[in-house]
């Protein structure tokens, strides 16, 4: 993360990591009593990632939110972000920053949309990422 | 000639190149709606521009540039160099209007700041800031031929948005060293293949990490 640079804007990005992976936490908790579930995950792409992240950022972002409860739109949108959940891992913010938009757009919406599978799917996917760069940073500290 | 799609940057150039003396600047300003031009428009914007009408060196097209009519105007006008200031996509057809070229200012350093943000992402990144002046071509901010790269630093600016209206307000002063430097015997703009990230409009979680590390170092400045 952060293009590699040390320091200050380092320590301010995994600040504001952690307070996300918070309020995560609270939007994924589970009602009391439902059932464990395994997680889901998606498919490793056999497509450029780049060109992945241009048709998320140029048409599907937009389209979704235009016309947030049009489901056609929302459906593209979040199938095609799954496959960019190992490229969100890495080095590049951009890869990370179009999950950053899918949480801030999901958060909005009403209870049963973001219970809904895809929607349930991409935040627990985000989750996994967050933890994976916010574990990266401690093992750096350590 | 200058396409601009606002009174405040046909004001803003002809103040910073009207005495350019190997220059004859013409403006073209353009825009959907009668008033959306003139947005934002100062007094001395006004008198400025009313001055240019009257000595013919502004025509006004309520057209987007893609209009015919305004593609129109623009050709019976037979620009040689042009200067464009507008966030709207140009497209090839306009470009090609220009026979010397189509210049462009951009808020990052290119190839590496290449779309949506450059600020917000060259903060984010700890790449240092700037600007650009390249000739337009078909693709978005690829830059292929750069006339001008400049470092400008922000660190004293409060926030994001005073820092890019402070950069994009230097437009004429860039543009003229780009103009300075095409006119200089053996001067090629750089040349490259078009490599660099593109970048797209930044979240609201980075954003904020952006304001904080901009607000941050300017406290450190004063």
């Amino acid at each position: 993360m952060n293009g590699g640079h040390p320091g200050p804007l380092h320590s301010q990005v995994q600040a504001a990591l952690v307070r996300r992976r918070r309020e995560l936490a609270d939007l994924l908790r589970d009602p009391p009593g439902a059932a464990a579930r395994d997680p889901f995950v998606f498919p490793v792409p056999d497509e450029d990632p780049e060109e992945i992240l241009r048709r998320l950022m140029v048409q599907l972002w937009p389209a979704m939110r235009r016309a947030p409860f049009d489901g056609t739109a929302r459906d593209a949108f979040l199938s095609q972000l799954g496959r960019l959940e190992a490229a969100a891992r890495g080095d590049d913010p951009r890869f990370l920053d179009v999950w950053n938009h899918a949480y801030e757009a999901i958060a909005s919406w009403p209870q049963a949309l973001r219970e809904e599978g895809a929607a349930r799917f991409a935040l627990e996917s985000y989750a996994r990422i967050l933890d994976h760069h916010l574990e990266a940073a401690q093992a750096g500290v350590a | 000639m200058a396409l601009c799609d606002s009174l405040r940057a046909v004001a803003r150039l002809w103040r910073g190149l009207g005495d350019l003396p190997w220059i004859d600047l013409r403006f073209l300003l353009f825009g959907t709606g009668p008033f959306a031009p003139a947005r934002g428009a100062s007094p001395a914007d006004w008198k400025t521009a009313l001055r240019l009408l009257l000595a013919r060196r502004l025509a006004w097209s309520r057209h987007g540039l893609e209009h015919p009519a305004a593609r129109g105007r623009l050709q019976a006008m037979r620009p040689e160099i042009g200067l464009y200031v507008s966030k709207r996509i140009c497209r090839p057809p306009v470009i090609g209007c220009f026979p010397e070229g189509l210049l462009n200012l951009h808020l990052g350093l290119l190839p590496d700041s290449r779309g949506r943000q450059p600020v917000e992402w060259s903060v984010l990144e700890g790449r240092p800031t700037g600007v650009t002046v390249f000739l337009l071509d078909a693709g978005i901010d690829t830059g292929r031929q750069i006339v001008l790269r400049r470092e400008v630093p922000i660190r004293a600016e409060p926030d994001l948005a005073v820092a890019k209206r402070r950069l994009a307000e230097r437009d004429a002063e860039f543009f003229r060293e780009a103009l300075e430097r095409l006119r200089t015997p053996g001067f090629r703009p750089e040349t490259h293949d078009g490599h660099g990230a593109r970048h797209y409009v930044m979240s609201r979680l980075f954003r904020d990490v952006v304001e904080e590390r901009l607000s941050r170092a300017s406290g450190a400045c004063t």
